[in-house]
Order: C-alpha cells, then sequence, then structure tokens
C-alpha cells in the first residue's frame, strides 16, 4: 500500500464523518451580533413535480370529462433528457416527445439558451440545436469531444428508445470532430439527487461520477465532479468501465494529454530500462492530487515499478520501486541471514548506498535506522534533496536496495 | 445553496480564494463564511478529530472554529497563509477543550458502533482507517497525518501550525504512516 492510499482512505473517511454544522454557525454567529439573520431553507423542486400537477389534475379529470385528457398529456413530464459538455442543459419531455422545458443547469447552458426557445419542439430537434450551439460556441471540439446523454422516465421502454435515438442523432452530427457520445438511461435516486445539487452538476453527470466511483474506492466524488465530461470518459475508458444502462459510442478525445506511449516512455526513461526488458506493463489514466495522471506499472528483474505522471505536461508525479516478493518476506529468507551484526554492511555503508542510487548530490536531514521486519534486518535510510523525500530499504547484510520511494514534500 | 455565487464549482479552492473569503467575512458577509466553510471543513474537523479524539468535542470546535473566523476575521493580516490562520484557531480551541476535559477521551468501540449506526456514509472500512488513526499512533502523529492527507498541507506548513522542526514533522509523520499501513495491511501486530 503506498502513502497517497493511507491518506485517501483517511481523508475519505473524515469527509464521511464531518458532520453539517453550518446552520449552528450561521445562527450562533447573529446571535453574537446581537440581530436576527433567518437560514433560509433550500427548496427543492421536485424533478417529478410537474407530473405531481398532472396527476392532481387527473382527479379533476374524472370529473371535468374527457376533453381535459388531451391537455395533460401534453403538459405532463413524460421523460427527462439532460445533455452535458461542459453546458449542462435539461429538457422536460411530453409523451408525445414534445420539450415541455428547457432548464440551464450551469452559468456555461445559459449561453447556449440564449434566445432559444425550445418550447414545444419535438426533442430530436431540440437536441439538434443544442448541440449545434455547443458546437458553434467551441465546448465541443477536437481536444474536448464528450458529449453526456442521460435519459430518465419512469416509462423503461421510452427511455431506451429515447436513449437510442438521440444518441444516433447526436453521433451522426458529431461526426466531423470525431465526436463521442455515452449515454446512460436513469431511474430516480434521491440521494445521489442531493450530491449532485450539493457540488452543483446535473443529476446525470452524477450518476455518471457515481460509476466511476462504484468501481474506483480511491477517488473520491468533490473531484471527479470538477472534471469535463471528455475527461470522464477518457477515465471510463482507460479504466474500462461498465455500467448497466451505459453505452459508450466514439473515443474520448486525448489530445490535451500527452497519451498513453509518451506516458510509458517517460517512466522507462526515468527508470533507464528499455521496454523489451520489461514484463506486465499497465498504464491506466487516473486523477491525484488535483490533476490527471497515468498510472504506470510494470515489473523488471523481480521489481515491481510504478509512476504516476502528470497527463497534461508529462512530468513524474511519484515514482518508486518495490521488491516483487517483499510482501512474502515473512517466509525465512531463501540464503538465512546472520543476527550477527558485526557482519551487517553499516550505517554509513547503507547511506552511501541510498546516496548513490538516489543521484542527488545534496541532500539534508538524512537518517540511518536498522531494523527488524519479520525476523529480517534492515537498514531505512530517509533523506530529503530538492523539495523531494527519499525513502530506502537496504538489506543490512548484503546491501541489496529492497525498495525505495521518491514523494513531493 | 445560498453561498454557491462564491464558490463556483468550477473553482479550485486556493490560498488566494481564501483570503478573499476572510476579507469578506471581515465585512460580515455570510455568504464568504458559507463558502470557506464548505471549502473547509473536513479538514478542519479532522484536524480537531486528531487532538480531541472523540467526535462530540470535535463538532463543538468545527462549530466554534467559524464563530470565532466571523468575530475575528478582521484580525486577519494578508499574508498568503490563511489556512495555517485558522488552524491555528482550530489548535487552539482544541486543546481548550482537552483541558477542559483534563484528558483526552479516546473514542470508544461503543462509541463507533453508534456512530456506524446511524452514519449512514461511514462505511466499515472508515470505521478500521480512523480507529486506526485515532488510536494507534500518538496524539502528535495522528494531527501530523490528518492536516498532510485532508487538509493537504506541505510538511514545512505542517512545522509551521504545528510549531516543531521540519525533521521532526517529516519522522513523525514516516513513523506514523508506517503504522497505519501496516494496521490497514493486516499485520497490525507488527506495527506495535
Amino acid at each position: 500500500m503506498r502513502n497517497k492510499e493511507v491518506e485517501q482512505k483517511i481523508k475519505n473517511a473524515v469527509e464521511h464523518l464531518t458532520p453539517d454544522v453550518l446552520d449552528c454557525i450561521l445562527s450562533e454567529c447573529d446571535e453574537r451580533r446581537g440581530n436576527v439573520y433567518i437560514v433560509q431553507p433550500m427548496k427543492r423542486k421536485g424533478r417529478w413535480m410537474y407530473a405531481a400537477c398532472a396527476l392532481a389534475a387527473a382527479f379533476v379529470l374524472v370529473f371535468g370529462g374527457l376533453s381535459a385528457f388531451g391537455w395533460i398529456s401534453a403538459h405532463q413530464v413524460d421523460a427527462l433528457v439532460t445533455l452535458d459538455v461542459n453546458p449542462s442543459v435539461e429538457l422536460k419531455v411530453n409523451k408525445d416527445d414534445r420539450v415541455l422545458a428547457a432548464d440551464a443547469k450551469n452559468e456555461d447552458a445559459v449561453k447556449i439558451l440564449d434566445n432559444m426557445d425550445l418550447k414545444n419542439t419535438p426533442i430530436d430537434v431540440a437536441i439538434n440545436a443544442l448541440i449545434g450551439s455547443m458546437l458553434k460556441h467551441g465546448y465541443i471540439q477536437e481536444n474536448s469531444n464528450s458529449v453526456l446523454l442521460s435519459v430518465e422516465s419512469v416509462n423503461g421502454a421510452k427511455s431506451a428508445v429515447l436513449q437510442r435515438n438521440l444518441t444516433e442523432s447526436i453521433s451522426r452530427q458529431l461526426n466531423r470532430v470525431n465526436g463521442a457520445v455515452i449515454s446512460q438511461n436513469l431511474t430516480n435516486d434521491g440521494e445521489l439527487q442531493t450530491l449532485a445539487e450539493a457540488h452543483q452538476i446535473s443529476y446525470g453527470k452524477a450518476a455518471l461520477v457515481q460509476k466511476i466511483l462504484n468501481e474506483n474506492s480511491h477517488l473520491l466524488f468533490a473531484d471527479l465532479a470538477k472534471l469535463s465530461i471528455n475527461e470522464l470518459n477518457l477515465l471510463i475508458g482507460s479504466k474500462h468501465i461498465e455500467a448497466k444502462g451505459m453505452e459508450a459510442q466514439g473515443s474520448a478525445s486525448d489530445t490535451a494529454f500527452i497519451g498513453e506511449e509518451r506516458a510509458k516512455q517517460t517512466a522507462l526513461e526515468h527508470a533507464g530500462i528499455s521496454e523489451s526488458e520489461i514484463e506486465r506493463l499497465r498504464i491506466e489514466l487516473d486523477y491525484d492530487d488535483g490533476a490527471m495522471v497515468y498510472d504506470v506499472e510494470f515489473y523488471h528483474n523481480a521489481q515491481e515499478y510504478e509512476y504516476e505522471i502528470n497527463a497534461k505536461n508529462g512530468t513524474v508525479v511519484e515514482h518508486d520501486r518495490e521488491n516483487r516478493d517483499r510482501d512474502d518476506r515473512r517466509e525465512p529468507p531463501a540464503a538465512p541471514q546472520s543476527h550477527n551484526k558485526d557482519d551487517f554492511i553499516g550505517e554509513a555503508r547503507a547511506a552511501e548506498i541510498a546516496e548513490k542510487h538516489s543521484g542527488v548530490p545534496r541532500h539534508t536531514g538524512m537518517k540511518v535506522e536498522l531494523d527488524k521486519e519479520d525476523g529480517f534486518y534492515i537498514y531505512e535510510v530517509e533523506f530529503d534533496a530538492d523539495g523531494k523525500e527519499y525513502e530506502y530499504e537496504i538489506n543490512a547484510a548484503t546491501g541489496e536496495i529492497l525498495s525505495w520511494e521518491c514523494e513531493e514534500m | 445553496m445560498f453561498f454557491f455565487g462564491m464558490a463556483s464549482g468550477a473553482e479550485e479552492w486556493s490560498d488566494a480564494l481564501c483570503e478573499s473569503c476572510l476579507g469578506k467575512i471581515a465585512a460580515h458577509d455570510k455568504n464568504a463564511l458559507g463558502a470557506l466553510y464548505e471549502n473547509t471543513k473536513n479538514a478542519v474537523y479532522g484536524f480537531a478529530l486528531s487532538i480531541v479524539r472523540n467526535t462530540q468535542d470535535a463538532e463543538d470546535v468545527l462549530q466554534d472554529t467559524f464563530v470565532s473566523i466571523y468575530a475575528s476575521a478582521r484580525n486577519y493580516k494578508r499574508m498568503g497563509k490563511p489556512m495555517a490562520w485558522i488552524f491555528t484557531i482550530v489548535r487552539n480551541l482544541s486543546l481548550m477543550k482537552v483541558r477542559d476535559r483534563r484528558k483526552t477521551s479516546d473514542v470508544s468501540e461503543e462509541e463507533w458502533r453508534l456512530l456506524t449506526a446511524d452514519e449512514a456514509p461511514v462505511t466499515s472500512e472508515d470505521r478500521l482507517v480512523l480507529t486506526a488513526a485515532l488510536g494507534k499512533i500518538s496524539p502528535e502523529e495522528g494531527q501530523i497525518v490528518m492536516l498532510h492527507a485532508v487538509a493537504g498541507f506541505k510538511h514545512r506548513e505542517i512545522a509551521e501550525v504545528l510549531e516543531l522542526p521540519l525533521s521532526t514533522v517529516l519522522s513523525k509523520y514516516n513513523r506514523a504512516v508506517k503504522k497505519l499501513k501496516s494496521v490497514l495491511e493486516g499485520t497490525g501486530a507488527h506495527a506495535e
């Protein structure tokens, strides 16, 4: 387990445990200032409010006669269709697949919807207009080519048909920019809805983020919520995420990133190993410490190398190497190690080995400690250089480097 | 919520934003206080928890910290280190709590059981992690780990807040993470 993973677990746990006391804070602040400030509870408009109204109206219908029926069915929300690029637009659709209302879910969407009256427009025409406007405004382009389409309806068959038809029409429209469409079919989930509102993203984007989190517990909702649909789509592709009701067409553009090939080369160059010498190479896009990174892992001479390469600028963010069989060290070592400390290489020599390996001439805070792990003696060598922290484990008898780690301080 | 105009989701939380929030809070801007709260509550709560070591006191400190920030934001001097200023408040309030109780009362098994029963978002892994971070390492190590993991502080920033030499912070941090790793990897006995 890496330090980062331990820290991520702590971070997640604290996030889950932190209580919400903002209301108490605000009222206490007012008491101290001697005035009264009323905290307005946030009113959540039910997503199905239109449907509820229609239902209420349906009772009237019993007495009102059949003439009202046409009016109700035309004004009843039968499906919600959300389009996310960065602009996020939610469309309420009636039984006849016509738009009842179009809501901008973020500021970019306000620009997109400017002067556009989509009311009563067939849904496919509305989507076509929206995609056209997003292309025109540069929200969809070569290096950010992903669109998320989310369809939600109590009528499952209707969702599926809308999902398929609209995906096809968007794909056709995005042909010239090699666009990618992720589509998903959603059901109502109150908890997810609350999360979406708290992070100011659409319910559709929240559902997509949740799908990634389901298979990647080290990531955080808040972090992924900030990513663009294109970045999320790249993560989905790279991590081979599959989910019921989700379909991906086309591939997300990674031209804003250095690409897997360059990430691999960067790691190999840093390790000083050629590609033919390594095995079990694995490259995956990930998110760490506020940035998209490539995780590059491979094995060489029974050592596991792990690199984190910044996906945008190609710098090595983190790297470490560990003996592959280190976890099995509880087993007696192949060659029994002498317990006579006179046979050990000594702290000075251990420090020298680590220094030489790190290749940094000036460092501070050198610390060497003899430690016994599972009946096996090692020197732990630690020092800092160039704002980085180096940590080595060295076989006390042979001077072999068992593992090393280098991390930004 | 009502303060969202301040901290737009797309904007990365930074020292500069934090300072601008404090400036507005000094003029009694509640929206700014809300934005500051949303962006720092986890770090404040985590750090408080690592000192007072029980959830009730940590919750009190969380609340008192922001009330205190609201009252004293005008005393903050812009030096580019707003988070260090906030954590000094958290630390002082937490230490006062500990003094009040004369001793730290660690989180009991019973409390954890209740917590995990009531608070749906707290998973069994969270429980394991927090029990380790609060029980298996020293209070000072816990504070260092919290500041590094939850607040995202660099080691030298932690050294400033805790008034410790950098080398001490580094070695304590390494020790602590090593112990936590062995607890989480299920080889806890070895770490002791």
